[in-house]
């Protein structure tokens, strides 16, 4: 890899850029390098998927969806706006542990929560675009027309402030990868302003969206409808967040060992220790708030039903579950164990967030439980789209100094104690 | 003085007869009576006038003018003046279309006449024939399609 | 051979690095505070009493009065121009299932049994509610929606982007998408025949029904109308006008003779404006704009006070280090 610290070349700006792109190999060692079993799973999924999303756009929602009008929201925006966002928080919780909080040492971990935060913002947008009526019209409610009184419309511009503000705590890595020097000075002053606003626009739009369901107290089964709904998102999303962290973190060491410093290494599994302390009391918050929840409006009646019941699997099985095993990790130092919590708690979240957008949503229409099942073609396009973000993950994780350091900036925050 | 009492007696009552001619018979009253006020869509109704009068000895059951109103102003149905007024006292049972006109949305008391004929009719008629199961019942059984024939009898 | 070029020396010193700039605050809290006002924008809502519009009207339904005629479907259909449906309108076969107003029909019947008279089923039309304070208007985030003084609430499709959250937040399940077009997916839904109302005249389906099932008239005079006809027949009617106040009340109001709930209303609906639930939540919006910054930059001033102590303590350590020397 093209590694030093040497300013960019004053002639053939173009040779040094593909030299970048291609990671020093000539193209027709790169075409070799891409025939992993990995891309080969890829190139089949979007050879699927990619007609399928040209499919929606020439011939309507209609052509992927099961165009329902008593469940206007699919998989789209159920798996990758709803359960997307929670999980992509990993840059506002992470930021604000490091900048504000001075937890240091998670430094090596910094700029891969902040890229999986703004991967997951800017898919979150893509899947959106691919399930509204009329994307072209998205920045409408920037300036055409207000609808103050909308949690939606809070949610629009939170998340598209938000992405530009990762996109500005993102940008010294990309700034140092082009070695733009000026610019990315420029880029580092900002960081703070940035991840207070981070914090800011998180807290709300992530309640928001919990938010969203208040509207519906007839449609949301009792036993998730609750005026606490915007917290409990709130803070399930910190644990979630917690949570992909370790997860991206031990793909990152495992799948792309040759792009980690020695620092990430071998401060990973002592992070990771860390990391699920703080997912522990994060979840146990989040028990608490479900109990208040329940206690609240005195459902407690509805456990001893089928929702009840799927209620019980959802929050002792996929939440507490998951919380003690993060105990135990701690207690006995064990990143392993810590890992496999963190993989649950994340279909854990996912769960809530599916639970409340997709398997409870309308429970009390008529097969309801038949009605909820997606077509196959949406399933084929949010695998589609998922594989996109992880090549795009990759990519980036290939390039640029997230997993590692690029030398000569002795100011990135990345070997910081 | 027996002459004048007499005359007194016979204009009287001669004024009662003229009077009980309208009062009660259905002798001035219509045999039948066709309802084509819809007659762009639908083949007039024959409504056998006589035989319902027959049937239901209370003229008031249809003619409801004071029956079931008496909360409606008066003059909500008579013009109030007076040679109108005579005329409508002694003009016996008016039809229906004299009130019920068309849909007034500032008087959502008074229905209008196609809904006064109807809500009147199927007090009895609901349940003959497929009305009130079957959307076809109405033209099957009361008024044809302009076009068209009734294609079940009463 | 030229000098350095890294801006982060200066004559060969190493600057400290600055993390956060006058400028950089500045700029954070203006852009704050203008998304702060963003959140106060939306004009407090009168508490489930609706007082705006007083000349509104409404639509009193008669369940006990419906005969299944589907004129009102038919009349519905003409007077929008929608397509002509595959089963005609006096099919009776549609009775089999129970059907919802779709992208071809702002306007259906359903047919249920009834527990009081085996040979006479009872018929609901379902149509928009036009309710006197939407959940759909409240949901859009573009103001699509609009309350207008007739009592209809009309919806604009200029503006409208397709997120379908009206869809969702309609507690009676209403609104229909067109999913089948792909430049010009829009909602579609009952008007209450806006611009004949306003001229004066009736909605297409009161003036199509000829059993008297609907009644269009001023909202105020229809529930006393309701109200008298329940109380002259109390046998007949359930005690009870459905749409006075579910979900802050709506113009369509309906008086039926067996239990709404098994005619398929919803009976979960709380009594006032669903928007009253979301309100708290965007209440605490501005209060979050405002205290956050300053908690956490709170947060971040202490750290860096921190910081300077622990320096302060290594130079005092290196500092008794030399002079013991």
């Amino acid at each position: 890899m093209n590694n030093e610290a040497v300013a960019r070349p004053e002639g053939n700006f173009r040779a040094w850029f593909m030299d970048k792109l291609l990671m020093g190999m000539t193209w027709p060692e790169y075409g070799k390098s891409l025939i992993t079993p990995f891309n080969i799973v890829a190139a089949l999924i979007l050879s699927v998927g990619l007609p399928l999303m040209a499919y929606r756009f020439i011939f309507g929602l209609a052509a992927i969806t099961d165009a329902s009008h008593d469940y206007p929201w699919s998989l789209f925006l159920c798996w990758g706006l709803f359960s997307g966002v929670p999980l992509s928080a990993t840059g506002f919780v992470m930021g604000t542990a490091y900048y504000i909080f001075g937890f240091r040492r998670y430094a090596p971990l910094l700029r891969l929560a902040l890229l999986a935060g703004l991967l997951g913002y800017f898919f979150a947008v893509v899947y959106l675009l691919m399930d509204l009526g009329r994307p072209w019209r998205i920045y409408y409610p920037m300036i055409i027309d207000f609808g103050t009184a909308s949690v939606l419309f809070l949610v629009a511009w939170h998340v598209a402030t938000y992405l530009t503000v990762q996109i500005f705590e993102f940008s010294p890595a990309i700034l140092e990868w082009i070695k733009s020097r000026r610019v990315r000075r420029w880029a580092m002053n900002l960081t703070i302003g940035m991840t207070i606003a981070g914090i800011v626009l998180s807290t709300l739009h992530q309640s928001a969206l919990g938010a969203m369901y208040l509207l519906m107290p007839g449609k949301v089964h009792p036993l998730w409808y609750s005026s606490y709904i915007p917290v409990q998102f709130l803070s399930s999303s910190i644990f979630a967040a917690l949570s992909m962290i370790i997860v991206v973190s031990t793909l990152s060491a495992r799948f792309l060992r040759h792009r980690c410093d020695n620092h990430f290494l071998s401060n990973l599994d002592s992070l990771t220790v860390g990391l699920a302390k703080g997912a522990a009391i994060a979840i146990y918050v989040y028990m608490v708030l479900k109990v208040i929840g329940i206690a609240h409006d005195m459902n407690w009646h509805y456990l001893n039903t089928p929702y009840g019941y799927w209620f019980l699997v959802e929050v002792l099985g996929f939440v507490l579950l998951p919380g003690l095993l993060f105990s135990l990790a701690v207690k006995k130092n064990s990143a392993g164990i810590a890992r496999f919590a963190a993989v649950y708690a994340v279909v854990g979240v996912v769960l809530n967030r599916m639970n409340f957008t997709l398997i409870t949503f309308n429970w009390n229409l008529p097969h309801h439980l038949h009605e909820i099942i997606p077509r196959w073609r949406e399933f084929a396009v949010v695998l589609s789209i998922a594989t996109i973000h992880i090549l795009i993950f990759r990519w980036i994780l290939n390039r640029m100094p997230v997993l590692s350091e690029e030398p000569g900036y002795p100011d990135a925050h990345y070997r910081q104690e | 003085m027996k002459r004048g009492l007499v005359l007194f007696f016979a204009i009287t009552l001669s004024l009662f007869f003229a009077v009980s001619l309208y009062a009660g018979s259905s002798g001035k009253a219509p045999d039948v009576v066709s309802l084509d006020t819809m007659k762009d869509k639908y083949e007039a109704v024959p409504f056998t006038h006589k035989k319902h009068a027959d049937m239901i000895s209370d003229c008031g059951k249809c003619h409801h003018q004071h029956g079931n109103n008496a909360a409606d102003p008066c003059k909500d149905c008579h013009a109030v003046t007076p040679s109108v007024f005579k005329q409508s006292v002694t003009a016996g049972f008016l039809p229906c279309r004299n009130c019920h006109t068309s849909p007034n949305p500032q008087k959502p008391h008074l229905v209008s006449l196609k809904v006064a004929y109807h809500s009147k009719c199927f007090e009895c008629h609901w349940g003959m024939g497929n009305i009130g199961t079957d959307p076809k019942g109405c033209t099957e059984l009361c008024h044809a399609i302009k076009g068209t024939k009734l294609s079940s009898s009463k | 051979m030229g000098k350095s070029q890294n801006p982060d020396e200066h004559n060969g010193e190493k600057k400290t690095p600055r993390t956060i700039t006058r400028r950089c605050f500045l700029g954070t809290v203006g852009a704050l505070s203008t998304t702060a006002l963003i959140g106060t924008g939306s004009k407090a809502s009168a508490a489930g009493n609706f007082e705006g519009w007083p000349n509104r009207f409404g639509v009193l339904t008669d369940l006990t009065a419906c005969v299944g005629c589907r004129s009102c479907e038919k009349a519905c259909n003409e007077v929008n121009n929608l397509p002509s449906p595959k089963v005609p309108f006096d099919d009776k076969s549609v009775f089999n299932e129970a059907r919802r107003p779709n992208e071809n029909a702002y306007t259906i019947v359903n047919q249920y049994a009834n527990p009081k008279d085996k040979d006479k089923p009872i018929y609901r039309k379902l149509q928009c509610n036009h309710c006197e304070e939407p959940a759909c208007a409240n949901s859009c985030p573009i103001h699509a929606y609009n309350k207008t003084p007739e009592g209809a609430v009309l919806y604009r499709e200029d503006f409208c982007f397709g997120c379908r959250y009206c869809m969702a937040a309609c507690p009676f399940n209403v609104p229909a998408f067109n999913y089948w077009s792909a430049l010009e997916p829009k909602i579609m839904k009952c008007t209450m025949c806006y611009p004949r109302i306003k001229n004066g005249g009736i909605p297409g389906c009161v003036e199509a029904c000829p059993a008297g099932a609907l009644t269009f008239g001023k909202r105020d005079l229809l529930l006393k109308l309701a109200a008298e006809k329940i109380a002259k027949n109390p046998d007949k009617y359930v005690d009870h006008i459905y749409g006075e106040r579910e979900a802050g009340g709506t113009s369509w109001i309906y008086i039926s003779g067996v239990p709404f709930g098994e005619l398929g209303f919803p009976t979960n609906l709380p009594n006032k404006p669903l928007a009253e639930e979301t309100k708290g939540f965007l209440g605490a919006v501005p209060v979050v704009l405002t205290v956050w910054p300053a908690l956490f930059g709170m947060c971040y001033a202490a750290l860096r006070h921190r910081d300077e102590l622990e320096k302060e303590k290594f130079k005092d350590e290196k500092k008794e280090e030399v002079t013991h020397e």
